[in-house]
């Protein structure tokens, strides 16, 4: 186990440094996070009780969007020069190859929310650091990325990977895009814990399937 | 270690790549495996490497059947493929670090400057992958492939983008490791390059693999007719 974690630690550091080196999914993902931030600002004048609602819904739609650009980019280091190969003959237990992968995802994903937050407070004048809001969305991403790395890892053996991920990956994801959107806005009306935590619960729970099944799968996905 | 294949088969759809080919190899033994562009030796370089499944056949390692697509057995082949398996973004001494510590292999710093300065990389440890010319990529590659120290090495056109240089600096590399006990198989366009190194020669054919030709007290165009006799007719026509 201890040989498993030293593995997994050396894999999240080659992506990690990879990411910080090239920046590839994240000037991607920031890009367009900003400007469709900046058109939903243009799109829709609401009035401020309108617009707290509906503020965990935009973020999340701005989240998955390019959360789902940066999946696309994910694998384009082991696909340029067919790395993917050497971790297959080097890694003993491939799963390791996955967490890496969706735990830089999820890091970068955090990145970005942290970014984009007061960009969007500033712009729509709302306060939105409020710790149980930030903890629905580190579960999201949590959630999000557990599933798609795994299908960005199917998709990218693809030739049509940029549209066949968003394809597989969106119903796929209508637990975790109802869950967040409904606690945020439980949240961000002011309602008693007790009326969002099954939305909480699901999120972790749905987190905690899709990481394990991944794990489970991702040896078949590779190989097969 | 004696490695032995048997009755491998692969299809790719209606496509029959290789049809029921037996293959041995022991340690301290090279064979280079030629064959026509397209004729199914990449497809049995990556099924001997574990990374891709066969539809049938056997494997065996001292006799004792083994899988073929198991860990165990992947982490016992070091393969150099078309591609160099190498990260653009690292440097040449960062992505020998990354691999020697998915290997389990802690070498200093010192210890893989040695590595890059065995196959003439001294000078450009330090530098980006993307920014090394063709050759350079692929003499990182070759040292990528020998840190783990494999018993099984495979070599997928290997000499490709090398320099003369290079190339020798490559047989000698391989001599060595044969002399350490490693088996190696490999393929080579230039198979009268290989001559010089290699312990027999198979041809794969339509999907079916040759028996072994042997070199030793063996002059190249000796092997060369027997290995293909059509261009030897072709040629005395001529």
């Amino acid at each position: 186990m201890k040989k498993w974690f030293a593995t997994l630690k050396t894999l999240i550091w080659k992506d990690l440094l990879q990411e910080w080196r090239s920046k590839d999914m994240l000037t991607a993902m920031l890009a367009f996070a900003i400007l469709t931030i900046f058109i939903f600002n243009y799109a829709m004048e609401l009035d401020p009780r309108t617009r707290a609602s509906l503020a965990p819904g935009i973020l999340w739609v701005v989240i998955t969007f390019s959360g789902t650009l940066g999946l696309n980019r994910s694998f384009v280091a082991e696909q340029e020069q067919g790395s993917f190969d050497a971790l297959v003959l080097a890694v003993p237990g491939l799963g390791s190859i996955w967490l890496a992968k969706q735990i830089t995802n999820f890091l970068i994903m955090l990145l970005l929310i942290l970014i984009i937050l007061p960009i969007y407070s500033l712009l729509y004048n709302q306060n939105l650091f409020n710790p149980a809001l930030i903890a629905t969305f580190v579960l999201g991403a949590w959630a999000f990325s557990a599933a798609g790395t795994l299908l960005a890892s199917m998709s990218s053996q693809s030739r049509m990977r940029d549209l066949l991920l968003p394809v597989m990956l969106f119903p796929i994801l209508m637990p975790v895009n109802m869950a967040v959107v409904k606690a945020g806005e439980g949240i961000m009306n002011g309602l008693a814990f007790a009326s969002y935590q099954n939305w909480l619960l699901i999120l972790l729970v749905y987190g905690i399937i899709m990481t394990t099944i991944s794990l489970m799968v991702f040896d078949y996905v590779i190989l097969e | 270690m004696k490695i032995e294949l048997k009755g491998l088969s692969k299809s790719f759809g209606s496509v029959q790549v290789l049809k029921k080919c037996d293959l041995s190899l022991e340690s301290g033994e090279l064979i280079c495996l030629v064959g026509s562009n397209g004729a199914g030796k990449t497809t049995l370089l990556r099924i001997i490497s574990g990374l891709l499944g066969a539809d049938k056949g056997h494997f065996f390692v001292n006799g004792e059947e083994w899988l073929l697509n198991s860990s165990d057995w992947r982490r016992k082949c070091a393969l150099v493929a078309h591609k160099t398996f190498l990260y653009q973004n690292l440097t040449g001494l960062e992505n020998l670090r990354f691999f020697s510590r998915l290997y389990e292999i802690d070498l200093s710093v010192a210890e893989l400057e040695g590595i890059l300065a065995e196959v003439g990389l001294a000078k450009a440890g330090g530098r980006q992958v993307r920014t090394y010319s063709r050759g350079m990529q692929q003499r990182l590659t070759i040292a990528r492939a020998l840190l783990s120290r494999s018993e099984l090495l495979i070599l997928d056109e290997a000499y490709t983008g090398l320099d003369k240089e290079g190339s020798e600096l490559l047989s000698r590399i391989l001599l060595s490791c044969k002399e350490e006990g490693t088996a190696i198989l490999m393929t080579s366009h230039d198979p009268a390059l290989a001559f010089g190194i290699s312990d027999a020669f198979v041809k794969l054919n339509k999907g079916t693999l040759s028996e072994k030709i042997g070199t030793k007290e063996k002059q190249w165009f000796e092997v060369e007719g027997l290995l293909f006799p059509e261009s030897k007719v072709e040629e005395s026509r001529s």
